[in-house]
């Protein structure tokens, strides 16, 4: 207990070298935390919102012609093992207003989803207020936050016809769910504000009487699958337009870019871990070095090794602790708003919980292990020193041999990085860099030596000298800030491609148009008879669940598509599918996109579980392709989608036209197709190009986060050293030197250990994202080599400004000192 | 250049309490004086030194070099005051670990931004003078502790200060290298004329001096002078005190 006192006291007594240290703990647990949290909550909230939408129906009845009669449903209602069913009716309407409407972008149309029972178990939906009527349209929390709409408020619709309804009146609000497609942000024009009315209403607004466009169906659960679809099939035989399928999900969420997100976050989150440790390692190397003498003393009076070791460890597990309590709390907030702008670049407002408990622990372990894990090299070294070295104050012995191994091994996890195809390839990069980076500090050290002495003159040549014969103190925080740099440049350069790559894609002249159920051949002839409609083709798009290789969950949503017709909306893709489509011929073969297939964890030749109309399906993975940003799909033959999958019916068509925006356009302006989403190519890239600038934002941010880390990790070794150097400072001031001289010194030093994390960083970054390119990270997607100049002198200035700044502090303490008090300073 | 302290009183607080290191001192130095301050531990000797230096002012009272009262000056004067005038040497050497021998030496005059070739020759003139020319380009740590101090007074005159402030400057040393340090303090007196203040509890190495001026509870004892009195029988007296 009198150790633990002692341990406790000594924490005390040196109050900035603890707080520094109990910081980079916090740095560490937080980062852990918030990227564990995070990842698991985003995971937890696909799945749920997956169920959401896959598993709310068990069957889907719709027809070929599209709209069908409405007295099908209760034929189909009294079908043997049917629990409940709801009929279903979906367009889109230009709209005039919202009353309350508070939102500068407003809705230009609305989509009215008419349901013949909204209290129907098949929606499940959860008044918050207000109750269901025979007229009133249900709108969804997400909606009237956002709008600032109340029950009782009008919803207006621009007339399209005599006996259409002006205005409709809010008659409940609802919890959010997968059915409506709302943004929890004021999304732009493109997008429709859903909302549920009563099917009569629907059917008034269109003029369409005793019409419905699907009837979804639950089950009875007692009564096997196939004698419910075999009675459903009776049901309907009397009309062959009708057909039975099992559901698919109907969403428009795309999570894009998604496995890249979390290789990030976890890299970023291990650099938080590294970074921490390598301050933790830095402070601790510094306090026992200057405790040597104290060291050897406790030696001479009998101490042994273990029990110095002891002495050491016992402050750092007490300060490990401190800093894991205020960890987790600093943790648990940032993984709270990241969160929370997270999900609001995914555009969904599903309610989600935080998944903090193992986070929690994995973080306290981390916490505590970690640190004592960074620290045990300089607390092993400390306790093996011997009496009279430390007692005679002779500096340490050469570390040639073992600088030798490290520089070996660096360069082998350096080369090892190359042959990874994963953004994972980032850890021994990292580890290899930390390894080589005295050698290339010196190096670049060198080459900035007439840059330092030009701007900070004789005070600069003096702090490059010293820094050259004390560099490892200088070395950890430079490899900290290099490694944000590193991320920094690599992810803007990523992102610079990106861009350019949608930028060049956005211009097929084609519009997609999406139906809520099967296209009818009407509905293609009516499409053709638009003007300024070249050409239609029709193919299947559907949203289906897969599991990655090793996992048990139907955690993520396939965007699948027919392969034959794909093509048209994508150029890029058309030649690298090409090669596919005789393979494809073969049934139950797929091809995924790149971003699938890496998430799926199996190669080609293995098999792929989806979750389909038919029941669960194994197709054959056959190849994978690129699609711009468009990721999240799978290809198969039509003739695997219709024999196999159980989705005969082409629900997309694609208009070749001269001018989209005009023919979309247009075809808004028609109003009673059963339209889900009109979309043109520039469209799609604009949404995409948006997620993307929200999804690079949050990993910016994260990544600036880091560098701030990192100028902590600075500030801290500029502290150490202001207090290691305290004496010296002092007898300079005493022979002379003034108090600006002394902050010229040390902002020299800071200059130094910002520039050669700007050049390293940049050129450790450039090259990261060059062999990206070349090694065909993503193969045949055309990911370009772009040098982001402004995003480079942004670094370099974000480094070295960063750097001066955290010396800021050490050195107005430094020559605030008094000159008698500095050079008595131990 | 003439030294003069008025009345002059150093108070630090020591918890609560305050202390005086020095009560209303009083003393004159003139130029090309070796001035040996002298008593026992906690007597004020060292801060003494340090407010004649510039290190530091006075609580009351005023330091004067060459009628400059020192606490009129401001920061940066006394700054440049001190690398102009002063040389500093210390008990424990003070020299950086980083710097080699000749950048240690060279410190003050790097602070003055002399040209490097006036660097390079005075270095090596005063390094010659010390007999360290073949250490030049050696680290402190791999010197004994006579060279290391030769190092610090070589630093000490490097920008040709008016006077050497030496606070216990053979403390760290034994006798045969301490004597070293004293000789070479006296040829730099007598050859360069320079004005030398040294504090020393040693009495061996008061005797180098040509005054002494004792020093007990912040306030001079006594000032005496070789052509005054006899040194020897003040070190005598000075000796019974200490070992009482």
């Amino acid at each position: 207990m009198q150790s633990w006192r002692v341990s406790w006291r000594n924490i005390k007594d040196k109050k900035v070298r603890s707080i520094l240290t109990i910081l980079a703990i916090v740095i560490g647990v937080a980062s852990t935390l918030a990227t564990i949290s995070m990842v698991q909550t985003t995971n937890k909230w696909i799945h749920s919102f997956t169920v959401d939408a896959f598993g709310r129906f068990d069957w889907l009845v719709s027809s070929e012609k599209g709209a069908f009669d409405e007295r099908w449903v209760k034929e189909l209602q009294a079908a043997n093992g049917v629990e409940s069913a709801v009929a279903e009716m979906a367009f889109v309407r230009p709209l005039d207003r919202i009353e309350g409407d508070n939102q500068e972008v407003p809705f230009e149309n609305i989509r009215l989803i008419g349901v013949s029972d909204l209290a129907s178990p098949v929606l499940d939906l959860k008044v918050v207020e207000g109750q269901f009527t025979s007229s009133g349209l249900v709108i969804d929390q997400v909606t009237s936050q956002l709008r600032g709409v109340d029950v009782g408020d009008r919803i207006y619709l621009k007339a399209t016809s005599p006996n259409a309804s002006s205005y409709l009146e809010v008659a409940a609000i609802i919890e959010n769910t997968s059915q409506l497609n709302n943004s929890r942000q004021a999304r732009d024009r493109l997008y429709p504000v859903d909302v549920f009315v009563p099917l009569a209403v629907a059917q008034q607004i269109t003029n369409v009487d005793e019409q419905v466009h699907a009837v979804m169906l639950i089950s009875d659960k007692s009564v096997s699958s196939d004698q419910v679809k075999r009675s459903l099939e009776r049901a309907i035989s009397s009309d062959p337009a009708l057909y039975v399928q099992r559901s698919v999900a109907d969403t428009q969420l795309a999570v894009r870019g998604l496995g890249e997100l979390y290789q990030t976050l976890y890299v970023i989150g291990g650099l938080g871990l590294l970074i921490g440790s390598f301050i933790m390692y830095s402070t601790v190397y510094i306090n026992v070095t200057e405790r040597r003498r104290d060291f050897s003393i406790m030696k001479a009076v009998g101490y042994t090794s273990l029990q110095i070791k002891g002495h050491i460890l016992r402050e750092v597990v007490l300060l490990a602790f401190i800093g894991s309590i205020i960890g987790i709390g600093v943790g648990a907030i940032l993984a709270i708003q990241l969160q929370e702008m997270l999900l609001n670049v995914f555009g969904n407002a599903l309610p989600y919980e935080m998944a903090l408990k193992e986070a929690v622990i994995l973080s306290i372990i981390a916490g505590i292990l970690l640190p004592v894990i960074a620290v045990w090299s300089p607390v092993a070294k400390a306790s093996e020193t011997s009496i009279s070295y430390a007692l005679r104050r002779v500096d340490k012995q050469s570390e040639g041999p073992k600088r030798k191994i490290a520089l070996m091994i660096g360069l082998l996890c350096i080369i090892g990085s190359l042959f990874i195809d994963h953004m994972i390839t980032f850890l021994p990069l990292f580890i290899g860099l930390a390894l080589i980076f005295p050698y290339l500090f010196r190096i670049v050290h060198w080459t900035i030596r007439p840059l330092n002495r030009l701007i900070f003159g004789r005070e600069g040549s003096m702090s490059s000298k010293q820094m050259l014969r004390t560099s490892r103190h200088f070395m950890t925080s430079s490899t900290i800030l290099s490694f944000g740099i590193t991320m920094l440049i690599y992810i803007s350069a990523l992102g610079n491609s990106f861009y350019m790559n949608l930028e060049q894609s956005s211009s097929t002249p084609v519009v997609t148009v999406k139906y809520a159920n099967a296209i009818s051949n009407e509905q293609v002839q009516e499409l053709s008879q638009i003007q300024g409609v070249r050409q239609i083709s029709t193919y299947a798009s559907y949203f289906l669940p897969w599991k990655p290789q090793h996992t048990q969950h139907w955690t993520r949503l396939l965007e699948l598509n027919s392969a034959e017709q794909s093509f048209i909306v994508n150029q890029d893709l058309s030649s690298e599918l090409n090669k596919y489509t005789r393979l494809l011929e073969s049934p139950n073969t797929i091809v995924l996109d790149r971003e699938v297939f890496r998430e799926w964890g199996g190669k080609e030749g293995d098999i792929f579980e989806l979750e389909t109309p038919s029941g669960v399906k194994k197709l054959v993975v056959i190849g994978t392709v690129g699609w711009g940003m468009a990721n999240n799909n799978g290809f198969v033959s039509q003739r695997t989608l219709a024999e196999s999958i159980g989705l005969p019916h082409n629900n997309m068509a694609i208009l070749e036209t001269d001018n989209p925006t005009l023919l979309k356009e247009t075809l808004l302006a028609k109003h009673d197709m059963p339209i889900k989403s009109i979309g043109t190519m520039s469209d799609i890239m604009f949404l995409s190009k948006q997620q993307l600038e929200k999804t690079f934002g949050i990993i910016n941010l994260i990544i600036y986060l880091s560098i701030f880390i990192a100028a902590i990790g600075i500030m801290n070794t500029m502290f150490m050293n202001t207090v290691e150097y305290a004496r010296e400072l002092g007898m300079m001031r005493a022979v002379g030197f003034t108090r600006w001289q002394v902050v010229k010194l040390l902002l020299s030093k800071a200059f130094i250990i910002g520039a050669i994390a700007a050049v390293i960083g940049i050129l450790v970054g450039l090259g990261s994202m060059y062999l990206t390119v070349i090694q065909g990270y993503y193969l045949h997607l055309p990911i370009q080599f772009i040098i982001p100049w402004k995003d480079l002198f942004a670094a370099a200035a974000t480094s070295i400004g960063i750097s001066l700044l955290a010396c800021l502090l050490p050195a107005y303490r430094a020559v605030n000192w008094s000159i008698a008090y500095a050079m008595k300073y131990e | 250049m003439m030294i003069v302290t008025r009345q002059v009183t150093k108070t630090f607080i020591n918890g609560k309490e305050p202390f005086h290191a020095l009560h209303q001192l009083n003393i004159k130095i003139q130029k090309g004086e070796f001035v040996a301050i002298m008593g026992p531990s906690g007597a004020g000797k060292s801060t003494l030194l340090q407010l004649i230096g510039g290190l530091d002012l006075p609580t009351e009272g005023e330091v004067l070099i060459d009628d400059i009262a020192m606490h009129q000056l401001s920061e940066k004067e006394r700054t440049l005051f001190r690398r102009r005038n002063v040389g500093f040497v210390f008990q424990d050497y003070q020299l950086i670990s980083t710097l080699t021998v000749e950048e240690n030496v060279a410190l003050p005059l790097e602070a003055d931004h002399v040209s490097r070739l006036e660097i390079k020759t005075r270095v090596l003139k005063l390094l010659t003078l010390m007999g360290l020319e073949n250490q030049a380009q050696q680290f402190p740590n791999v010197l004994s502790g006579g060279q290391q101090q030769r190092v610090a007074i070589a630093r000490a005159l490097a920008a040709n200060p008016r006077f050497i402030l030496a606070d216990e400057p053979t403390g760290n040393l034994d006798r045969k290298r301490g004597t070293e340090i004293l000789q070479l303090l006296t040829k730099l007196h007598k050859e360069e004329r320079h004005t030398i203040i040294m504090v020393t509890h040693d009495i061996l190495a008061a005797g180098y001096a040509d005054r002494i001026i004792m020093i007990k509870d912040g306030s001079v004892q006594s000032d005496t002078t070789r052509e005054e009195g006899d040194t020897d029988a003040i070190l005598a007296s000075f000796m019974a005190e200490y070992k009482r």
